[in-house]
């Protein structure tokens, strides 16, 4: 079922792209005309106040997104209820899976699928993040997806201007399914709990990497207000999700 | 083609921002300097602990951990478990209870958390045939805190452990089970694990463990570079909202701030 929904998905992104490669193209011409002046600029279709990040929080239970669910987003994102039915609510029934490496994340809801990149620490003990923007990475030194643990993948949200992997990690809600295929052929079946926006210098460690009793998941990626002269993101937008089904291949 | 085309094209835009590349979010893989291990409880012990690891530029290990809830005026047997390569190590789940009695004891750790790597000893070598020599073990206080801080000279450092730091796991034994401060034999017997190495007599209680630390990144995730300037996919938004980057820019002065449409979340 995956390959089907990722066909359509490929072209919806690639007309996507080109659109944004079309404004890339204006916007980076008039900000050459620029050159190295610096401004103050609020783009996007952006109600809130920008350089004040705030803590933004949902929990699970129907209701929106944190980005208010835009229509257009919605109308690309497939259902990502299983076919066959509910997921299984109850993880003290599901097998427990030994160590095998992840091999690629898919997010039915934001039309993602990626292959996965290792991901370790730099010389401060900082995550370090993907070299290909376009693909999400697995943080080795925590447990495969599918362990008893809180297993970590991350992707960046921009790369130089251009939407990456992530780029729509804020759009999910409790409940949206995160899927998982292994090495060993098993497909670990995330669902959404949580997410949540952090300034990066509050950033819930305790939370996010406290060792649970279940197989979980943790996604984390960019966002909030854009730094530039620090070239960072203010933020981390960070998803909880608990592994609720497992599929062999 | 049609990608090759998109690549060209984004490099051409991206050229002003030339001298704006990220420094933190893209860098190469160093050497492992620091890692910091959150130690959580294992087997109901009520200790947790943390802990800071050190490459130091002599090749000495620095190794830092500050925990409460042990068990008091006793010594906790600690270590480095792992290997020089690798990373299919990580903390042992309930279910590594192999023999059901409610313990995940040494032994049974070990598949999970590897074999000992480093002894954590407070002084003499590090090597782990001194995985239990609690003589030189550090000893909780009264209050049943456990600090300890050494720096492990170069000549102890087993091949790999350095390179390996983020994949390695820190392991400190010993609990009260039945609540008498102290180690005895009256709840789990004997060590199966110390029996094993030849020594006899020793409390399963100083030998199982008691927390377990994997590797807690430090701060968030660098995650991306230069904003999109905008949020949506339709062209016809896209446009004006670029323009009016670029124009802010132009007539601007301070900080860029690009915002996704994340904030009207908050």
């Amino acid at each position: 079922m995956l390959p089907d929904r990722l066909s359509g998905s490929t072209r919806e992104q690639s007309t996507r792209r080109r659109a944004h490669v079309v404004a890339t193209l204006v916007g980076g011409g008039l900000v050459a005309v620029g050159a190295l002046a610096v401004g103050v600029a609020i783009a996007g279709q952006d109600p809130g106040s920008p350089g004040t990040p705030e803590q933004s929080e949902q929990s699970a239970g129907p209701g929106q997104g944190l980005a208010g669910g835009s229509t257009s987003r919605q109308e690309r994102a497939p259902s990502v209820r299983a076919p066959d039915g509910q997921p299984r609510p109850d993880g003290g029934k599901l097998p427990e899976l030994g160590w095998s490496e992840p091999v690629t994340v898919a997010i039915p809801r934001i039309d993602v699928r990626s292959s996965l990149e290792d991901l370790g620490l730099d010389s401060a003990g900082v995550m370090t993040t993907p070299q290909d923007h376009e693909r999400a990475g697995w943080f080795t030194p925590a447990p495969p997806p599918g362990l008893i643990g809180v297993a970590v993948i991350a992707g960046h949200v921009t790369w130089d201007g251009e939407q990456s992997v992530f780029f729509d990690l804020d759009a999910l809600r409790p409940g949206d399914r995160v899927e998982v295929e292994r090495a060993d052929g098993v497909t670990a079946i995330f669902e959404v709990t949580r997410l949540g926006r952090f300034p990066k210098e509050q950033f819930p460690t305790e939370a996010v990497y406290r060792p649970v009793g279940n197989a979980s998941l943790r996604l984390i990626t960019c966002g909030g207000g854009y730094d530039e002269v620090a070239n960072r993101y203010l933020d981390n937008v960070i998803v909880w999700a608990d592994m609720v089904d497992v599929e062999r291949s | 083609m049609y990608r090759t085309r998109i690549l060209l094209a984004t490099g051409m835009a991206a050229l002003p921002f030339a001298y704006a590349s990220p420094a933190s979010a893209h860098e190469d893989h160093h050497e492992i300097t620091t890692v910091n291990f959150t130690l959580t409880e294992l087997n109901g012990s009520g200790a947790e602990a943390r802990a800071t690891v050190t490459a130091e530029s002599d090749g000495s290990l620095r190794v830092q951990i500050s925990g409460s809830g042990f068990t008091p005026n006793s010594p906790h047997a600690q270590h480095i478990h792992g290997a020089g390569s690798g990373h299919k190590f990580f903390c042992p789940p309930p279910s590594a209870d192999a023999n059901g009695d409610g313990q995940v004891s040494t032994e049974e750790g070990i598949p999970q958390y590897g074999n000992v790597f480093i002894a954590l000893t407070t002084e003499g070598d590090t090597f782990k045939e001194s995985g239990l020599a609690v003589d030189r073990m550090p000893v909780a206080d009264a209050q049943g805190n456990l600090e300890y801080d050494r720096t492990i000279p170069a000549s102890y450092i087993p091949a790999g452990a350095i390179k390996n730091l983020a994949h390695l796991h820190i392991v400190q034994h010993g609990l009260d089970v039945n609540g008498n401060d102290k180690y005895d034999l009256e709840s789990l017997g004997e060590s199966v694990f110390a029996k094993s190495q030849g020594v006899d007599g020793i409390p399963e209680e100083a030998t199982n463990p008691a927390t377990c630390g994997e590797v807690t990144p430090v701060g968030g995730v660098e995650t991306g570079s230069r904003a999109t300037a905008t949020a949506t996919a339709d062209p016809e938004t896209q446009l004006p909202l670029a323009a009016l980057g670029g124009l802010a820019l132009v007539g601007g002065a301070g900080t860029l701030l690009l915002r996704r449409r994340f904030a009207d979340a908050s």
